[in-house]
């Protein structure tokens, strides 16, 4: 099978992803940065990041002839890796097996230099046009629009910008999408340190700081959070997105662990599966907070939120008879 | 339903659940053959079902529709399994909330293929998000009036908000049992009951914490 050619950089895919946003069309020499990947590994990685492409346009930007590309593709179907999906009227390719399209995206999000050499330039122009963008694009989202339905016209003359100076920073629409979830959940990871940096001096007051921080972090992104959830299970978009969410997990795994070790947090409980679960339902809660919500009644989620950690994970209950079967 | 999402003016919810148990064994050959449902093409379904196009299409608007009407019957009888736990009139014992939830969710442990069918289909159509959404509003409503009752008897813990507690149960639940279990495996059903019991008994039912004291 290919997938046993294709190696993955381990442990080494520090996120400098931001830095590094590929573009669409790969100059022959861009391929070289990426240099781990087999040939079929080039395909996949490339399907994974636009599975509109067609084979003869990967095969001309990687070189390989167009049969060869067919018979990856065709390989890869067959191994289950890949499915052809339809919408509408368009066929896609989309790379089911999400853990290889997570490392791919995470390859070449690493490897690729960013094209549109003025953006890298100027990273704090390009910080400014994504908050821009992102306020209009949320504005949009609020009003009821899908993110499908948006277009980058639309997106540009409400802030003013020119289709050159974006299109110098963003591939297209998802991309501007994928910057934007990325820094929003970069910014909820952050705030929920507050929470997972606490150690056995922790007192239910800092708990409730902690999770009032991310609540209000999280308000006025309600629309952002949904566009994430709804973009396609194999998309450039949810690898990003479910790394991020992985990462934070891991964050939440490794304080209930250092709880147990050190008696602050309840012996009995599974540490790995219960961070997945606190990760995932905090997802979904907290991306159903309208952006209007008042203090006191985001005051109130939080405060719900720290009584379920502190009764779940910290206060003294008798561990023995809690244990589940 | 609203009128939007149903069939043919003259489908009634009954006609429309009846063809739905016809097809719907035939949408889960298919899947078991190895055609995900996307690719499902509608001759090929109408074949396996051995139903004729003019019939399916009274009934349905399209192959989401079905999974839609499916979906929604199967949270009725789901509904009728929610009273294992909340009905429940004082303190439970861990093991028996762990039968009650198991009792939640083992009938979806058949359907999970369809599941996450459904669970796809929510993130490109707004009706059947919506759908989901309502269903789960109904179950936080349950939930709360069951949270109200066992504070007011002394079984469920006193200082915990009910509305914003069964929010946050409910989404766990859902959202856990979507990503953990549908979407990427980790879990099996049991492995789900055993971790969602453990959470909910903490959150709501376990005694002997000295901390309600110590609220903020």
């Amino acid at each position: 099978m290919y997938s046993d050619r294709i190696q993955m950089p381990v442990g080494n895919a520090s996120p400098s992803r931001r830095q590094a946003r590929p573009e669409r069309h790969y100059a022959p020499d861009v391929v070289s940065h990426a240099p781990l990947l087999s040939p079929a590994g080039h395909v996949l990685a490339l399907i994974a990041r636009d599975p509109d492409a067609r084979a003869g346009d990967i095969a001309a930007t990687l070189g390989l002839s167009e049969a060869n590309v067919r018979r990856v593709i065709a390989d890869h179907l067959d191994a289950g890796h890949l499915e052809r999906r339809r919408t509408g009227s368009r066929a896609s390719l989309v790379l089911v097996d999400s853990e290889l399209a997570r490392s791919l995206t995470r390859v070449l999000a690493t490897d690729a230099p960013r094209g549109g050499g003025e953006a890298n330039d100027e990273p704090s122009r390009r910080d400014e046009a994504r908050a821009q963008l992102g306020a209009a694009v949320e504005e949009f989202l609020e009003h009821g629009a899908s993110f499908a339905e948006l277009s980058v016209e639309q997106l540009i003359r409400s802030v003013g910008m020119s289709r050159s100076t974006f299109y110098g920073l963003f591939r297209d629409k998802d991309d501007l999408l994928n910057a934007l979830i990325e820094d929003l959940m970069r910014e909820l990871s952050n705030a929920a340190r507050r929470w997972t940096d606490l150690d056995a001096t922790l007192t239910k007051q800092d708990l409730h700081l902690a999770m009032t921080h991310i609540a209000t972090v999280q308000r006025p992104h309600r629309r952002l959070m949904a566009a994430a959830a709804a973009s396609p299970e194999s998309s450039a978009v949810r690898a990003n997105y479910n790394a991020i969410m992985d990462e934070t997990r891991g964050r939440i795994r490794d304080h209930i662990t250092r709880g147990q070790r050190e008696g602050f947090v309840h012996a009995h409980l599974d540490a790995d599966r219960l961070a997945g679960m606190l990760n995932w339902g905090a997802e979904l809660r907290l991306s159903q907070i309208p952006p209007d919500t008042d203090d006191a009644k985001l005051n109130r989620i939080s405060e719900s939120l720290t009584d379920l950690l502190w009764n779940l994970l910290y206060s003294g209950r008798p561990p023995a008879e809690a244990k589940a079967p | 339903m609203s009128a939007e999402t149903s069939g043919g003016p003259a489908a009634t919810e009954e006609q429309r659940r009846e063809l739905s148990r016809v097809v719907i064994p035939a949408v889960q050959r298919l899947i078991a053959s190895g055609v995900p449902f996307a690719e499902i093409t509608m001759s090929r379904l109408l074949a396996e079902a051995g139903v004729t196009r003019y019939r399916f299409y009274s009934r349905f608007r399209d192959k989401l529709d079905l999974l839609n009407v499916w979906f929604l019957e199967l949270n009725e009888t789901s509904a009728q399994d929610h009273e294992a736990w909340l009905s429940i009139d004082e303190r439970p014992d861990p093991a028996a909330l762990r039968d009650a939830i198991a009792a939640l969710f083992v009938p979806y442990e058949p359907f999970s293929t369809l599941h996450a069918a459904l669970y796809d289909a929510a993130t490109v159509d707004p009706r059947i998000a919506a759908e989901i959404g309502s269903i789960e509003s109904v179950r936080t409503a349950a939930l709360c009036a069951h949270i109200r009752r066992g504070q007011r008897d002394g079984w469920i813990r006193p200082a915990i908000h009910p509305q914003e507690t069964a929010e946050w149960i409910v989404a766990t639940g859902s959202r856990t049992y979507q990503r953990m279990l549908v979407a990427t495996g980790e879990l099996s059903t049991a492995e789900f009951v055993d971790l969602y019991a453990e959470f909910v008994w903490g959150v709501l039912y376990a005694d002997g914490a000295p901390s309600d004291g110590d609220r903020p």
